[in-house]
């Protein structure tokens, strides 16, 4: 009994086992393709953030004279003031124009309607609070100058810039066979300061 | 004994070569397991080189992305080395050459600078690319060319959009991924150029 038991389990070993292992291996590699994926989108998405505050953080030198409050090293549009707040559009308008041939792909959201004001208390909390939800926040840091800086070079606690964070959804492809939920690429941060010196 | 003689090759080694050949003829288990092996091993073997081919076509197209990225952010801030408020290139000179930093060179290209990183990802044999001559970067600045001449790309002023395009003949690792059978339709994704572009605003221009 025991030989004949033997005889029919050897033939049968490695298809069975085969078989047997099918869901396995299809699963490793489907964890295999979606992990490389959201690296690379991490990656793609982090770059495209940096690159949109970098946008965002370059100057104006104001128009006008001293005696108006003019010549003075801006954020942002002439006319914006201090405000930046045309900064603040450029660097969401930069950063969806950069990822949006991969919206619907393999990103699925990001904040539609580009936010304006900064966030309170502050955008580390907000994206801490909020982590699987889309986000895209962008607001001035530091201090920019105030006052007329004809000819005289940024000081030190003059270095301002813009911040930018953001949530970004990805949806999964070979692990939602899988039952595998859409995964979340939280919490990328880029910082960009503005690194002109309104030096003559 | 007499059965495992017959069927087994575990006690067909012990009773010599002969009987192996003959327990071989009889028996279609020892068969059995190799036709089974040489069916599941392929399947394997896609399933690696997928993984394998996948990754490293992600990787260049970080590569790639970076590359393209970087030419992107020097245009945006290259205008700085030329205006007098954020620089004071007259009074520096190169140490060694005596030649000032920020003096205009026409002859300059940022794009042939970045055609030339991604021909390096090529490889000294081209092993990752089909054809090196395809790698190729372009870049163009809105206004770029106001009063400064096409080669140069860079901005006369600050905000204006710089985009740069790359084109990267990515050649897969594995043979298995360049045939549309072996690849499992794979092979539209591994063989495929790798193609990106990056748009910037410039940080400042020429003349600020």
């Amino acid at each position: 009994m025991f030989f004949r038991w033997r005889y029919l389990e050897r033939g049968t070993s490695i298809p069975l086992i085969f078989i047997l292992t099918i869901p396995l291996m299809l699963g490793a590699f489907g964890l295999g393709f979606d992990s490389i994926r959201i690296m690379y989108l991490r990656t793609f998405v982090t770059s495209r953030a940096d690159i949109a505050a970098q946008a965002g953080a370059s100057t104006t030198y104001s128009a006008g004279s001293v005696a108006t409050g003019g010549y003075r090293l801006l954020l942002g549009a002439q006319g914006d003031g201090l405000t930046g707040a045309h900064a603040l559009n450029v660097t969401y308008l930069l950063y969806w124009a950069n990822t949006q041939s991969r919206r619907g792909e393999t990103l699925l959201c990001t904040a539609m309607v580009p936010i304006t004001v900064a966030p309170n208390p502050g955008m580390r909390t907000v994206m801490k609070n909020n982590p699987d939800k889309c986000n895209f926040y962008r607001q001035i840091v530091g201090t920019p100058p105030a006052g007329n800086r004809l000819c005289e070079k940024v000081g030190v606690g003059d270095i301002y810039g813009i911040a930018v964070g953001l949530n970004e959804k990805v949806p999964m492809t070979f692990m939602k066979i899988l039952g595998v939920q859409d995964q979340w690429i939280n919490d990328v941060r880029a910082t960009s300061l503005v690194r002109s010196s309104n030096s003559c | 004994m007499a059965k495992m003689v017959r069927t087994g090759t575990k006690c067909c080694r012990v009773a010599g070569l002969g009987a192996t050949v003959r327990g071989w003829r009889r028996s279609e288990m020892g068969m059995s397991d190799i036709v089974s092996a040489i069916f599941v091993l392929p399947f394997i073997a896609f399933l690696i080189f997928a993984l394998v081919d996948t990754g490293v076509n992600l990787r260049y197209r970080t590569l790639v992305d970076n590359a393209t990225q970087s030419v992107v952010r020097s245009i945006s801030q290259d205008g700085g080395l030329y205006w007098s408020r954020t620089t004071q290139t007259q009074f520096i000179t190169d140490p060694v050459t005596g030649v000032p930093y920020g003096v205009y060179d026409p002859t300059f290209r940022w794009d042939v600078y970045g055609t030339k990183i991604l021909r390096n990802l090529c490889g000294a044999g081209a092993q990752r690319c089909t054809s090196i001559n395809e790698a190729k970067m372009t870049c163009t600045v809105a206004g770029g060319t106001s009063g400064y001449g096409w080669g140069i790309q860079v901005a006369p002023g600050k905000g204006a959009l710089v985009e740069c395009r790359s084109v990267f003949p990515y050649l897969p690792v594995s043979p298995l991924s360049k045939n549309l059978v072996t690849s499992v339709g794979f092979n539209t994704l591994l063989t495929s150029p790798i193609q990106t572009s990056v748009r910037g605003i410039t940080t400042t221009g020429l003349g600020g």
